[in-house]
């Protein structure tokens, strides 16, 4: 990305990349709602489906909060490389040698502010009407901004691999979700302990390495795959 | 000589015996299937050996 | 050290050639064995006092479980050296090894089952080991689709390639995150490893008859590699001595 001759900084290209992206979203504001507004479809399924009663939705409140944010994730980040493939951004990326990794990287924080954050800060008012306290409103913003960045990362990796095909959706739930399955059980489990009282570092610390682990070695995977789809 | 004793294995006889002949039906099945993958490949090979070399023969033809 | 060799066998002709020949080599004697630790494991162990005659399961659930994971990292481990250094072979064993690790998946997965059907009173249990192995059928089916959703068999090999390296280091992940997840139930006694103690006259059936499934698994990888190496080598002028 270079401006009438000079090349700009590693950090300043992410912060272009992110602000753009940001820009972007204020104009489509409503495909930054739609994430939101489905999670909270599906958690209403689950009363209909289950019970109305508060005492037997708390015990399974976590387990429906995650499974929720899961979904929402997966259906938000089907679009996240697709329209900058169609509109030939990205084989710009890939033609002028720019670090594509980091690149990639930009792209899913944004994609993660964009869809994954709002819904990490709606859970805790959600979450009330599953019968949690709203009391731990701090631990669920930790474990859910943790756990979304996680699965966003993973997403990008899917949604990179299935850019290029024309129905990749149902493929890209099936790539992803099974990869996904260590974010539910740690970040369901973190959440779990605190609203039971016990000490949440241990979960909490594992889901915090796999989202280190994910940021320094999924933008590589991401980029494989980039150049993959826009051959 | 073996009794009926040792095939039925107390009351685990159908449990283990099904795990093994499943087992014995996934192999063979592997073993047809990834033979029949290759001689499929064979024959398209030949197929299109035949034709390249037909094309090569009318080629020649059509100089002499 | 001399890589000449490597070079030799790395190129189409050579694979081909030899995994023709080597064929034969493995499946013969792999059946064979597998025949004998068969008939051990069927006629000759003793039943174990606390699991009785059900534990004569684990002389084909533990080999093909084994088998699922091993295939897994074959062709992970295949698919990388593809990727990194542009070899098709690589690309080739790794698309061979899907059908029969998806297999050895299903057959420890329903042995698994039969087995827990008489020692937990139920078909299945979110036992961590069948969990892990479910999940792991979940990763080869992905495999599976996202190879098929490509027509250019080079974009293919390539876009699997990257899933299948995702999925190798996710598996150590899902395998621990999914032990931590089931410690914290109680209530599963029983474990298909049993902490009772193993006969020392089971030991040779089962090594015999894991080393037979690994053997088995090169017999199969052959064929499928010919397959592969056919599918890869449309217009290669060597193919017209091999084929004719």
């Amino acid at each position: 990305m270079s401006v009438s001759g000079h090349t700009l900084s590693p950090f300043t290209q992410f912060a272009l990349i992110l602000r753009r992206d940001l820009r972007l979203a204020v104009r489509r504001w409503d495909q930054v709602l739609q994430p939101l507004v489905f999670f909270v479809v599906v958690i209403t399924l689950f009363p209909l489906a289950i019970s109305p009663e508060l005492s037997e939705l708390r015990r399974i409140a976590t387990g429906i909060l995650w499974v929720a944010a899961m979904l929402a994730s997966l259906l938000a980040g089907e679009a996240l490389f697709r329209p900058d493939l169609e509109d030939g951004v990205m084989e710009q990326w890939v033609l002028t040698g720019q670090p594509l990794p980091w690149l990639l990287l930009a792209k899913t924080v944004g994609h993660w502010l964009l869809t994954g954050f709002p819904l990490v800060l709606v859970a805790p008012w959600v979450a009330t009407a599953l019968g949690v306290e709203f009391d731990h409103w701090r631990l669920m913003i930790l474990t859910l901004a943790l756990g979304t960045a996680l699965l966003s990362v993973l997403g990008a990796i899917g949604a990179a691999l299935t850019v290029g095909l024309r129905r990749g959706n149902m493929l890209m739930a099936m790539l992803v979700l099974p990869l996904e399955m260590p974010v539910l059980i740690f970040g369901a489990k973190a959440l779990d302990f605190g609203l039971q009282g016990d000490v949440v570092t241990g979960p909490l610390s594992v889901l915090a390495a796999m989202l280190l682990l994910g940021l320094v070695l999924g933008p590589f995977a991401m980029a494989a795959a980039i150049r993959i789809g826009v051959e | 000589m073996m009794s009926t004793a040792a095939f039925q294995m107390g009351k685990y006889g159908i449990y283990v015996w099904s795990c093994y002949g499943l087992t014995m039906v996934g192999l063979v099945f592997l073993i047809f299937v990834v033979r029949r993958q290759w001689q499929i490949e064979l024959r398209h090979a030949k197929r299109r050996m035949q034709i390249m070399e037909q094309q090569q023969t009318s080629v020649s033809d059509v100089h002499t | 050290m001399n890589w000449v060799w490597f070079h030799k066998l790395a190129s189409p002709p050579t694979a081909y050639a030899f995994a023709r020949t080597l064929r034969p080599w493995l499946l013969w004697p792999s059946l064979s064995m597998m025949l004998w630790a068969g008939y051990a494991a069927l006629f000759v162990v003793p039943p174990d006092y606390q699991q009785l005659d059900a534990y004569r399961i684990i002389f084909v659930h533990v080999p093909a479980a084994s088998l699922s994971l091993m295939v897994y990292s074959i062709m992970a481990i295949a698919a990388g050296i593809g990727l990194i250094w542009r070899m098709k072979l690589a690309h080739a064993v790794a698309a061979a090894c899907v059908l029969p690790g998806s297999v050895f998946t299903v057959l420890a997965l329903v042995t698994g089952a039969i087995w827990g059907k008489p020692m937990w009173g139920a078909w299945w249990a979110w036992d961590p080991r069948l969990t892990t192995e479910l999940i792991l059928l979940f990763l080869y089916l992905g495999y599976m689709a996202l190879r098929a959703s490509f027509d250019d068999i080079g974009r293919a090999d390539r876009a699997a390639a990257v899933l299948a390296l995702v999925g190798l280091v996710n598996i150590p992940i899902i395998k621990y995150s999914v032990v931590w997840w089931n410690s914290l139930h109680q209530g599963k006694t029983l474990s298909i490893w049993g902490k009772s103690s193993i006969d020392p006259s089971m030991v040779m059936p089962l090594l015999v008859m894991l080393l037979a499934f690994v053997m088995f698994f090169g017999a199969i990888l052959c064929d499928g590699l010919c397959a592969q190496i056919l599918r890869r080598e449309r217009h290669a002028q060597w193919l017209t001595k091999q084929v004719q």
